[in-house]
């Protein structure tokens, strides 16, 4: 009744539809991204169980312990092993752009900003515009074009580092959610292994023999 | 549908306790930063002692030789149990060919070979009626 009692233009509806379509849309990626991201730390974590494979078939260890203190100690040399590789390219950039800051005695250059850096090669966009729809502020269209992307000489050495960087960065991220995985399968294995349950069937009021 | 919803359910889960999430990402970021440097500092000791960090921990070696010596033992177990069960299977044949032979030829009494074989008078051998034959043991 209260909705049939406000009247709302066609353009009200069309926005309210759209937004509602947006905002579904928006938490169905985000649950979609989160599974494959479980996934992904669930084949992760099956890593530790090749690792620690002989270690449980030779029943080295009598105690959930000393099982686990190993087992953080060979997860640790294994992220360590793993991450070298994008953690000297986070150095190596972090190397060049104080190089690039010694030769060009810029010091304090943002690599990311719009004029000489690596924002010159992404859209720049005006704000959202938003109209008042029952007293809140929502978008109500799409932003304009304020720059569009273009090439500057001066922000070569932007374009090579920023991605480098991006890669690096994303990469040991990738090993440290590695880590997490395997940390959490660990936990799961010294469990599984050393704690044992027994479970006896007790006997209920029901029972008839006492 | 069902799928759809528990996927929409899922992300607006996800979406509320993203903070805490990124906060406990930021905090292990953290703790492995600090654990790559504590063992880069390591390896360089390792590396300049003669070993490698990257190399199988005593404990992953023991772990290996005995389950090698393990299953050593469990082949030379094996081959040994087969070897029992060959003989064994080989023996059960034989005895089942045996009592099959026998069965085939038709089992004469001694006395009754005795009888046929000696003839006091060189005679030719009489028809011998079963009246006659020789009552032994029935076996």
């Amino acid at each position: 009744m209260i909705l049939a009692a406000i009247k709302l233009s066609e353009n009200t509806k069309k926005a309210l539809i759209i937004f509602f379509l947006i905002f579904i849309i928006i938490f169905v990626l985000i649950g979609y991204i989160s599974l494959a991201i479980e996934a992904g730390m669930k084949r992760q974590g099956s890593k530790a169980d090749a690792m620690l494979a002989n270690v449980v078939k030779a029943e080295l260890f009598d105690s959930e312990k000393k099982f686990r203190r190993f087992a953080i100690r060979k997860n640790a040399r294994v992220f360590y092993v793993e991450s070298r590789v994008p953690f000297l390219i986070i150095l190596g950039c972090g190397l060049a752009y104080v190089l690039y800051c010694l030769f060009t005695a810029k010091w304090g250059y943002n690599p990311f900003n719009k004029t000489d850096g690596f924002g010159t090669l992404l859209y720049e966009f005006s704000a959202w515009p938003k109209e008042k729809f029952f007293g809140i502020n929502l978008i109500s269209g799409w932003p304009s074009v304020v720059t569009k992307p273009h090439f500057e000489v001066s922000a070569i050495f932007s374009y090579i580092i920023v991605p480098a960087l991006i890669v690096g960065v994303v990469w040991f991220l990738i090993y440290v959610l590695a880590y997490i995985s395997r940390s959490i399968r660990i936990g799961k294995i010294a469990r599984s292994i050393y704690r044992k349950k027994l479970v006896a069937d007790e006997p209920t009021s029901t029972s008839v023999n006492h | 549908m069902l799928t759809f919803l528990k996927v929409f359910g899922r992300g607006i889960l996800v979406t509320i306790l993203l903070p805490f999430i990124l906060l406990v990402l930021a905090l292990y970021l953290v703790y492995c930063l600090l654990l790559f440097v504590i063992m880069f500092f390591r390896g360089v000791i390792a590396f300049f002692s003669g070993g490698n960090i990257g190399s199988e921990l005593p404990e992953d070696l023991e772990a290996k030789r005995i389950v090698l010596e393990n299953e050593k033992s469990d082949a030379q177990a094996k081959d040994m149990l087969n070897m029992m069960y060959q003989g064994m299977a080989q023996s059960m044949a034989q005895a089942a060919f045996n009592q099959a032979q026998q069965q085939q030829q038709p089992q004469v009494r001694p006395d009754v070979i005795d009888y046929l074989t000696t003839n006091e008078n060189n005679e030719a051998p009489q028809e011998i009626t079963q009246q006659e034959m020789p009552q032994g043991e029935d076996k």
